[in-house]
């Protein structure tokens, strides 16, 4: 195909840009070999989650080896390749705190209609192919729009502000810690989690945020 | 886009994306301390003008749940100024919901200079004087619920009331949690500069500085969408009569700097540190506390009789001023969708105008710009203009949140203002097959290949 890359090579992380998203661009069928890789060894320990990658991050895209198998003719072979499934687990929740009721009219994936996991509660799971970027959930007339692989890592100014919008707290669309709407959603969440109100993003906010988030 | 969430995809369990809904007001409206008896919790009969607007804002917005904060002045004790204007906002509160038993509990029992029997019960014979009880025989709670009804009454002069399941706590609360609660001093919207603080502390200026101060002494009332889901054991702030301990909780980090009196004088909505609450201070970036940026609203189906004109906030259109008699509309749209919007009428300068908009089309968008025209000709182009809300389902009012002086004349011109541009979403990789790439056809041959991987 047109956008084969070869391998092995040097990937620069764009935003967007998972493991597994960029495992399939290069036509691996899953992020293992990527994320086994002994050159990823330093990329594993700074972003310990492979879903989660910041913009800039290189990653090393090993050697793509082609397997050759004999097969006999005049027989029809079945083969199997065994994919690694990744999914978008939302859950959504009220104000409050209380696990939100609604049910999505619809749900769709870069355009497509998708068919949610039934699932009880506030959780909503939705299967993924690697290269997913786009799931608009309806509800009524409106619309709820997730980026699928642009959370940045907690350890960036980006992913707290990412995390703390999708709390609900609001924290703004510019990476300024300093700005008045990001200190604000900064010191909201420490006083809802009882951890001193400094408006300084230090390792306790940190890990009570990505907690709190999920991922 | 700030609306779209960033999210991760997992193959773990325990991963999720938390995504929780925000406190979002989507208006507010204000009364200010003109019409309240000097300092006092006694509204006066001026307010109903107000009220009227209030009234627009609650029938505009079917199911919103307000919530009612009250303010008082730098001046005094922060512990007696939380209760004070916590008696406003009572005051208000039972008013909007007809509770002739909070205006006794007020009565009988005053709080410092708030005595509604001083001055030989001023309250009583204002009162009586409104309702033209002459002989003054009507019994006190009786004549509250008179005056009461002389207050509340919308544009045709029906009376006006609300159930506590108005109220964002819905009442669940006796004492009114999260339905109702005084600021204090915390939130005010002018702070002194030193210099003023200490020439207006002198004993002969009181009038002088109470006259300065009449713009912090305020009641607020924030209308939140219908499905926001409040816990009020969890709600943050106390209740209207309670001290100032929990307020203090939701306090900014820096709240000691915005509570002292600077080099300048520090006023909403140029400085954007005078309040000490952040909790409060959150709720008010939302709509734009009255004095910072304009709400209004925007109602499904615009009724067919002339809108009462709510004196409240609205659109100011200097650039209409000279020509007034040209039609006037104003058009939104956003992303291929048009909704053309008729203007009542051109108002002149400084008089606030009330425009109520079928959004439905244009709804499940995330923003939208507006453009007025005079006639086919472009007059003048909004900018700044945001849905506000939109995540909140089965709301059928939407807000239009729109800033100060964004009308900006613009020579006309013969080519249509929005050229719809619907932006599909490509990525060249997405037809691409992904199941497996061999043919599954016939039996398994024994034992299993692998393709790379």
């Amino acid at each position: 195909m047109s956008d084969d890359k070869l391998t092995p090579t040097e990937h620069a992380i764009r935003l967007g840009d998972h493991l597994g998203r960029v495992a399939t661009t290069y036509r691996f069928r899953s992020f293992g070999p990527l994320w086994n890789d002994a050159a990823n060894a330093q990329l594993r320990l700074r972003r310990p989650n492979p879903h989660i990658m910041a913009a800039g991050d290189a990653v090393h895209v090993p050697e793509l080896i082609y397997q050759e198998v004999d097969r006999p003719t005049d027989a029809r072979h079945r083969f199997r390749a065994e994919l690694h499934p990744l999914e978008l687990k939302l859950a959504f929740f009220e104000w409050n705190g209380t696990a939100s009721t609604f049910v999505p009219s619809e749900v769709r994936i870069d355009g497509k209609e998708v068919v949610a996991e039934p699932s009880a509660g506030a959780l909503k799971v939705i299967p993924l192919e690697p290269l997913a970027d786009r799931c608009a959930l309806k509800l009524g007339p409106e619309e709820l729009v997730t980026r699928i692989g642009f959370l940045q890592p907690i350890d960036t100014v980006a992913g707290v502000r990412q995390r703390l919008n999708n709390l609900g707290l609001r924290a703004g669309d510019a990476d300024d810690p300093t700005a008045l709407g990001f200190r604000s959603a900064v010191e909201e969440f420490q006083c809802d989690h009882h951890l001193p109100v400094d408006g300084k993003v230090g390792p306790a906010t940190r890990s009570a945020l990505a907690k709190a988030h999920g991922c | 886009m700030a609306d779209d969430f960033a999210v991760a995809p997992t193959d773990v369990a325990a991963e999720r994306n938390q995504i929780r809904r925000p406190l979002k007001p989507f208006a507010s409206w204000q009364l200010d301390d003109a019409h309240f008896a000097f300092d006092s919790s006694v509204l006066l009969p001026s307010m109903t003008p107000e009220l009227v607007s209030l009234i627009g804002l609650v029938r505009a917005s079917p199911g919103a749940k307000l919530s009612v904060f009250g303010h008082a002045d730098t001046t005094g004790n922060d512990e007696y100024n939380k209760v004070l204007s916590g008696r406003r906002a009572l005051a208000l509160f039972a008013l909007l919901t007809r509770r002739v038993d909070l205006w006794e509990f007020l009565f009988t029992n005053p709080h410092g200079g708030d005595d509604w029997r001083k001055s030989d019960n001023f309250a009583l014979r204002l009162m009586r004087d409104a309702v033209e009880d002459k002989t003054g025989a009507l019994p006190r709670t009786a004549l509250f619920e008179k005056f009461m009804t002389l207050l509340a009454k919308d544009a045709s002069g029906a009376p006006f009331g609300l159930p506590k399941t108005s109220f964002l706590g819905k009442g669940a609360d006796a004492k009114g949690k999260a339905d109702v609660q005084g600021c204090g001093e915390f939130n005010p919207l002018l702070m002194f500069s030193k210099a003023e603080q200490q020439a207006l502390s002198a004993a002969n200026k009181k009038t002088e500085r109470d006259k300065v101060q009449e713009v912090n002494r305020r009641v607020t009332v924030f209308f939140f969408p219908a499905d926001t889901q409040v816990t009020v054991s969890t709600w943050p702030c106390p209740r209207a009569l309670e001290g100032t301990t929990d307020c203090r909780k939701r306090f900014w980090s820096d709240h000691v700097q915005r509570r002292t009196f600077g080099e300048r004088r520090r006023e909403q909505p140029t400085a954007e540190d005078t309040f000490a609450c952040r909790f409060y201070d959150r709720l008010a970036r939302e709509t734009a506390d009255p004095g910072n940026i304009e709400a209004t609203l925007f109602h499904a189906a615009p009724p067919a009789r002339a809108p009462a004109p709510p004196r409240g906030r609205g659109i100011r259109d200097p650039g209409l001023v000279a020509a007034p008699t040209a039609e006037t509309k104003l058009i939104a749209a956003a992303q291929g969708t048009r909704v053309e919007i008729p203007s009542r009428a051109v108002k002149t300068q400084g008089e606030d105008e009330h425009h109520e908009f079928d959004l439905r089309p244009a709804l499940g968008l995330i923003s939208l710009e507006a453009t007025l025209e005079r006639g086919t000709v472009p007059h003048t182009t909004a900018v700044g203009v945001d849905l506000i809300g939109l995540l909140l389902p089965s709301r059928a009012a939407t807000v239009l949140r729109r800033t100060l002086g964004f009308l900006i004349p613009e020579p006309p011109t013969p080519t249509p203002l929005f050229v719809p541009e619907p932006v599909p979403i490509e990525f060249e990789d997405l037809d691409r097959p992904f199941a497996n790439p061999f043919e599954p056809e016939g039996p398994p041959p024994e034992g299993r290949d692998v393709a790379n991987g």
